[in-house]
């Protein structure tokens, strides 16, 4: 079922506007998890003296995930997305918000309390050469979290949890004596999801899965990943900066940029329509080369590199490189995340979206056009 | 646009050979690699990790670490000498000279304590006799033909003052400080975000129209290096498979290695439906084979899909693609007439 026909109102407020609870609809499932305007700040000090300022790594951001569903979160170093992925399996604290995992919320939940959720909000990380201790054995990485939630009775039944998670990610029971260096990256990184799926886990942040791997291991990662969701119906949140991996993974996508989300909605819609510049751009940075994209759906080479997270700008934090900014507006003033055609759950944040057919923006990015741009210092 | 003499490459390499040894044996990291670039365009080397061709750019600059590495054989002819033949004195004035060098790290190719412009002025200085004023505004210059918008100001600042894609920036103006005609490029965009990937490449492409350079560029990524090269030599297993203009290859690519890597990029417009399964995208089962021990046929025999019982025993040459340009390693390719020796 298409996502844009579903109903209106069965979703939570993604603007977050106000605080309440997210209905149950008739067919779309409930959400399993529920952020709301969430900031992450993590306090710098520049000198014993001077008042610490904050890097806002993730700026007042609202956004739900279904059960069996992949949101996609992309954008570039240092947008946020990994911190935002952190924050919801509260491995690092929420400066303001909510997060509600199934029904519950766990913003404020202490250590203790929150001991019983793990089982249930795992982590596989972007780099399956640090992610695995390498003095424990394959058997020992994937029953560890067996062992510390107490899931298993016996150790026999701990060990039969193991080789049956082992299959499920397509390695046999006899690696379970191995060390993580005696394996290929690609088979490391099956081992970090067996790890994760070894607690039963409904939801996985997945941090940058296949960014360390070559592109067929990657379509291994991406088939595995896909297949385990299909089978066992547990949701992703899919972090990555490579906007074909996500495209392609994620029924949904939220676009990052300086710790807010730009624009939110069905993969399909996000990716044909491009309402925010920013989206435009990201897109029209890909190659163009295999996907047979047309030269004038293209779009701009952005100038410059993103400002600092400390010293955001003020208004829309793209205007800075924004080809449609307009002073007195853009610089000043802060868009809501809001619904383009109410319903379509197709967010945006600006004031100035694209009408979804019109064609390039300012510089078409073929690469003989032209300077790309200085650096801005 | 591009000068015509194609048919003079300016960079010419004939069975290049590079081995490693390893504990576990000899590794044969590089097996008779052939190409060619033409003066004044851009060939990709393009092959997953392992495949060599990093090896194979640092052999060309003369850069493998002997021992435990070593040029087994071949030729790489660069203006009618062979740069394997050269004593290292004179290589050293090749290197950073008229073969200029960008790696992928750009803050590790930095050195931290000095500013940029020092260093700068330093690659200068090794190549052409100019006072140091001189230098300083000749790096001025470069800097502003990498797409500084305030070049004087920026020669003060050290690398830790840069973003990524700015040292990247800065790395390719020292290696167009002595004027170069060959820019070899090694995953110059890897540790790139997406944004800065597109201006960073925009810049190679422009320079080398500009000022008339050919371009070896080294990278993981087909569709990341269609936007730029014009030739495109696939590597798998430390040999060229296959080899042809960039169109060619991504609509039309022959050697079954090719087609597999291009199969398992995630399409564009595939987009996951709830409720929906969908087919998984076509992957490459098993892994390289072990470069100690090479199999006696075809190097992807394990793997591929629509191998022959000959392909098991016999190494197949490049064959010419017949119909189309360029040069393919595969006995499914075979009959008619041989072209061995791969031409870009």
């Amino acid at each position: 079922m298409s996502e844009t026909l579903e109903r209106p109102g069965s979703q939570p407020d993604e603007t977050g506007s106000a605080p309440k609870p997210p209905r149950a609809a008739s067919k779309a499932p409930k959400p399993l998890l529920v952020v709301e305007k969430l900031s992450t700040l993590f306090p710098v000090r520049q000198g014993l003296f001077r008042a610490p300022q904050f890097v806002h790594a993730v700026s007042g951001v609202s956004f739900y995930v279904r059960p069996g569903e992949t949101l996609g979160l992309v954008g570039e170093s240092g947008c946020g997305k990994s911190t935002l992925g952190r924050t919801v399996l509260r491995l690092v604290e929420p400066t303001v918000g909510r997060i509600v995992f199934d029904g519950q919320d766990i913003t404020r939940l202490s250590e203790r309390e929150i001991r019983p959720l793990r089982r249930r909000m795992q982590i596989v990380f972007q780099d399956p050469y640090s992610s695995l201790n390498p003095r424990m054995t394959v058997r020992e990485i994937v029953g560890e979290g067996i062992a510390a939630l107490r899931l298993a009775k016996t150790r026999r039944e701990a060990d039969e949890t193991v080789a049956d998670v082992l299959g499920k990610v397509g390695l046999g029971a006899e690696v379970m004596e191995r060390y993580p260096h005696e394996f290929s990256g690609g088979q490391r990184q099956r081992i970090a999801i067996a790890r994760a799926l070894a607690v039963r886990p409904d939801f996985i942040v997945c941090d940058e899965p296949t960014s360390a791997l070559d592109v067929s291991v990657q379509a291994q990662i991406l088939n595995l990943l896909e297949r385990l969701q299909d089978e066992l119906s547990v949701s992703y949140l899919f972090i990555s900066h490579d906007l074909r991996v996500v495209e392609y993974t994620s029924h949904r996508i939220a676009v990052m940029y300086l710790g807010r989300i730009m624009e939110m909605g069905p993969a399909r819609e996000v990716s044909e329509r491009r309402l925010h510049p920013y989206t435009r751009a990201l897109f029209g940075a890909l190659p163009r080369g295999i996907g047979g994209e047309a030269k004038s759906k293209r779009s701009l080479l952005l100038k410059g590199e993103p400002p600092s997270a400390i010293e955001l700008p003020s208004g829309c934090v793209f205007h800075p490189r924004c080809p449609k900014m307009e002073k007195g507006k853009c610089d000043v003033d802060v868009p809501e995340l809001a619904e383009t055609v109410p319903g379509s759950h197709h967010r945006v944040a600006c004031f100035f979206p694209e009408g979804g057919t019109m064609g390039p923006l300012l510089q078409e990015a073929s690469p003989p056009t032209g300077p790309s741009g200085g650096p801005t210092p | 646009m591009t000068p015509p003499a194609a048919d003079a490459p300016l960079l010419s390499v004939r069975d290049l050979s590079v081995s490693f040894a390893t504990e576990g044996g000899i590794l044969q990291a590089v097996d008779g690699v052939s190409f060619d670039i033409p003066a004044g365009q851009t060939l990709a080397l393009v092959g997953e990790s392992g495949c060599g061709k990093t090896v194979t750019a640092l052999a060309i600059m003369r850069l493998i670490p002997t021992p435990p590495g070593a040029i087994d054989r071949g030729s790489v002819m660069f203006k009618g000498q062979d740069l394997l033949r050269l004593s290292e004195r004179e290589m050293t004035r090749v290197r950073g000279g008229k073969i200029g060098m960008v790696f992928q790290e750009p803050l590790t190719s930095l050195n931290p304590v000095y500013t940029i412009g020092a260093q700068i002025v330093e690659a200068i200085r090794l190549h052409e006799r100019m006072s140091r004023s001189e230098a300083r505004k000749r790096a001025e210059a470069l800097l502003h033909r990498v797409g500084f918008p305030r070049p004087a100001e920026h020669l003060g600042s050290y690398p830790h003052e840069l973003s990524g894609g700015m040292r990247q920036r800065v790395l390719i103006a020292m290696a167009l400080a002595a004027s170069p005609t060959l820019l070899i490029a090694d995953e110059p965009t890897t540790a790139l975000d997406t944004t800065i990937r597109a201006q960073i490449l925009a810049l190679l492409a422009e320079l080398q129209r500009d000022l008339g350079m050919s371009l070896l560029l080294i990278a993981h990524d087909l569709a990341l290096v269609s936007e730029i090269a014009q030739h495109i030599a696939v590597l798998y297993a430390g040999t060229v498979v296959e080899t042809g203009p960039t169109a060619r290859i991504l609509e039309a690519p022959r050697h079954p290695y090719t087609r597999a890597l291009l199969r398992s990029i995630p399409p564009a417009g595939s987009y996951r439906t709830r409720g929906e399964r969908r087919r998984p995208l076509p992957t490459i089962e098993g892994s390289l084979p072990d470069l100690r021990k090479p199999p006696i046929g075809c190097r992807f025999f394990e793997r591929c899909g629509e191998s022959l019982d000959l392909c098991r025993i016999e190494t197949p040459p490049m064959f010419e693609t017949g119909d189309a340009p360029g040069a393919v390693r595969c006995l499914l390719h075979a009959p008619k007439k041989r072209a061995d020796g791969g031409a870009a």
